[in-house]
C-alpha cells in the first residue's frame, strides 16, 4: 500500500518536473500549446491512476 | 510526617516510573529539563500543594528554544531569498542574454535548488511531527499500564479490565492513523506544492490543497470516533465498580467484629491515597505530553514563520510562483502542526477518560 502510494507520488513529481523542464524548450508558435496539452493529459492519467486501480 | 504522607510515600516507593522518565530523555529537549524531571517528585509536589516547575524556568526555556530555532532557520530563509532573487534577475535579463533557453535553464536550476531547500525544511517538520507522535504513543504505552494497575487497586477493577484493552487499542489505532495516513498525506501535499511551483503553469496545486483538507477532515473524524468510543466504554463499567467498592466496604464494616468500622475507614483512606497518586500519575503524564509537544511545536511555528516571511519578501522580488509556493508550504506546515497539536490533545483526552472513572466509596 505505502509502496504503491510512494510510486504514485514519485511518478506525479517526475512528470510535473519534466513538464516544467521541457516547457522551456518548446518551439514557439502553435505547436507548444499542443505539446503542453499532451503533457497535461499524461499528467492527468498519472494523477488518476490510483482511482483506476481502486475500480479494478 | 502525617499519616497520609507516610501512606503516599510507602505506596510511591513501590512504583516504577522509569519508563515514563526514559521517554523524556529520548525527546529533543534541553538537558536541564530532562535531567531534573521526576514523576515521583511531581506527585509529591502535587500532594503537598507546591508548584512542580517554576514559571520563570519554563519561560526561559521556551525563549531559548524559540530563538535558537529561529536563528537556525533564518540562514535557510536567507539562502532561499538569494536564490529566488538570482532566479528573478535571470528571467528579467532573458532578452539581454540573446538566447531565451540559456536563461530559462538557469532560472530552472535556481527553481530546483530553491525547491530542494524548501522540501528539506518541510521534511524536517514532517519528521519531527511523526517522531513526536511516536514518542507520545510510547509514553501512553508506558504510563497507561501503571494507571490501570492503580485503578484496579483503588476499586476500579471492571474499568481497568475493559478500559485497558479499549484505550490501548484506541491509542494504537489513532496513532497509526495519524502517522501512516494523515501526516504522509500532508507531506505529499507539500511535495506537490513545491513540484508545482517549478513550472510556469499550475498542474497539481488543487490536488495538494485537496490532500491538506482531506487530512484535516480525517483528523476531525478520528477524534470524534475515538473520544466517543473511550467515553462510552467507561460509562458502562462505572456501575460495576461502584457495586464492587460498596460491597467491599459493607463486608469489612459489618462482617469483621469490633474493628470492622475502623478497618473500613482505613480502607477508605488507603483508596483515597491511591486515587491521589493515580491523579498525580495522570498529571505527570500530561506534563510529559506537553514537554514532548513543546519542542516540535516551537520548531514548526518557526518554520511556518520563516516560510511566511520568505513568501512576503519574495513577492516584490518578482518571483510570484515561488512566493505562492512558500505561502502554500506554510499552510501545509500549519496543517502538520495542527495534526500534531490535535494528536497531543487526543492523548490528553485519553488520559482524562482513564482518570475520570473512579467508583464512589
Amino acid at each position: 500500500m505505502i509502496e504503491s502510494v510512494r510510486e504514485w507520488v514519485l511518478s506525479v513529481i517526475i512528470l510535473v518536473a519534466a513538464a516544467a523542464f521541457f516547457e522551456g524548450f518548446f518551439p514557439p508558435g502553435g505547436m507548444d500549446r499542443y505539446l503542453k496539452y499532451i503533457f497535461a493529459l499524461i499528467l492527468l492519467s498519472a494523477v488518476l491512476s490510483p482511482v483506476t486501480l481502486l475500480l479494478t | 510526617m502525617t499519616d497520609y504522607e507516610s501512606v503516599f510515600r510507602s505506596q510511591l516507593a513501590e512504583m516504577n516510573f522509569s519508563g515514563m522518565e526514559e521517554i523524556l530523555k529520548a525527546a529533543d529537549l534541553p538537558p536541564e529539563i530532562t535531567q531534573s524531571f521526576s514523576v515521583k517528585e511531581i506527585i509529591l509536589h502535587m500532594i503537598s500543594g507546591d508548584t512542580a516547575v517554576s514559571q520563570e524556568k519554563i519561560f526561559t526555556i521556551i525563549k531559548a528554544l524559540f530563538f535558537g530555532e529561529m536563528k537556525e532557520f533564518a540562514s535557510l530563509a536567507a539562502e532561499l531569498i538569494c536564490i529566488c532573487i538570482i532566479a528573478g534577475l535571470l528571467s528579467s535579463f532573458t532578452a539581454s542574454f540573446g538566447s531565451g533557453t540559456a536563461s530559462g535553464m538557469s532560472s530552472m536550476i535556481c527553481s530546483f535548488t530553491a525547491a530542494g531547500i524548501c522540501l528539506t525544511a518541510f521534511y524536517q517538520v514532517y519528521q519531527l511531527a511523526v517522531e513526536s507522535v511516536s514518542l507520545m504513543t510510547a509514553l501512553m504505552g508506558v504510563s497507561l499500564p501503571v494507571i490501570f494497575a492503580v485503578t484496579a487497586v483503588s476499586g476500579g477493577a471492571a474499568s481497568a479490565a475493559v478500559l485497558s484493552s479499549v484505550i490501548s487499542a484506541a491509542v494504537t489505532a489513532f496513532s497509526s492513523f495519524v502517522r501512516c495516513i494523515l501526516m504522509p498525506a500532508v507531506f505529499v501535499s507539500g511535495i506537490f506544492t513545491v513540484a508545482d511551483s517549478i513550472g510556469r503553469r499550475s498542474y497539481i496545486k488543487k490536488t495538494a490543497a485537496f490532500l491538506r483538507s482531506a487530512a484535516l477532515f480525517g483528523m476531525g473524524g478520528a477524534i470524534t470516533v475515538f473520544t466517543g468510543l473511550s467515553a462510552i466504554q467507561g460509562i458502562m463499567t462505572k456501575s460495576a465498580d461502584d457495586l464492587l467498592m460498596k460491597t467491599a466496604r459493607y463486608s469489612i464494616d459489618n462482617l469483621i467484629p469490633f474493628v470492622g468500622g475502623f478497618a473500613a475507614d482505613s480502607l477508605e483512606m488507603v483508596v483515597t491515597c491511591i486515587r491521589s497518586i493515580r491523579g498525580g500519575i495522570g498529571i505527570a503524564g500530561v506534563i510529559l505530553l506537553i514537554l514532548l509537544l513543546a519542542g516540535p511545536l516551537l520548531k514548526s511555528v518557526c518554520v511556518i514563520l520563516i516560510f511566511r516571511l520568505t513568501s512576503l519578501v519574495l513577492e516584490p522580488a518578482g518571483n510570484g510562483a515561488m512566493s505562492d509556493c512558500m505561502g502554500d508550504l506554510a499552510s501545509a506546515a500549519c496543517v502538520l502542526t495542527a495534526l500534531l497539536f490535535l494528536s497531543s490533545i487526543m492523548f490528553i483526552l485519553f488520559f482524562a477518560c482513564v482518570l475520570r472513572f473512579a467508583p464512589s466509596l
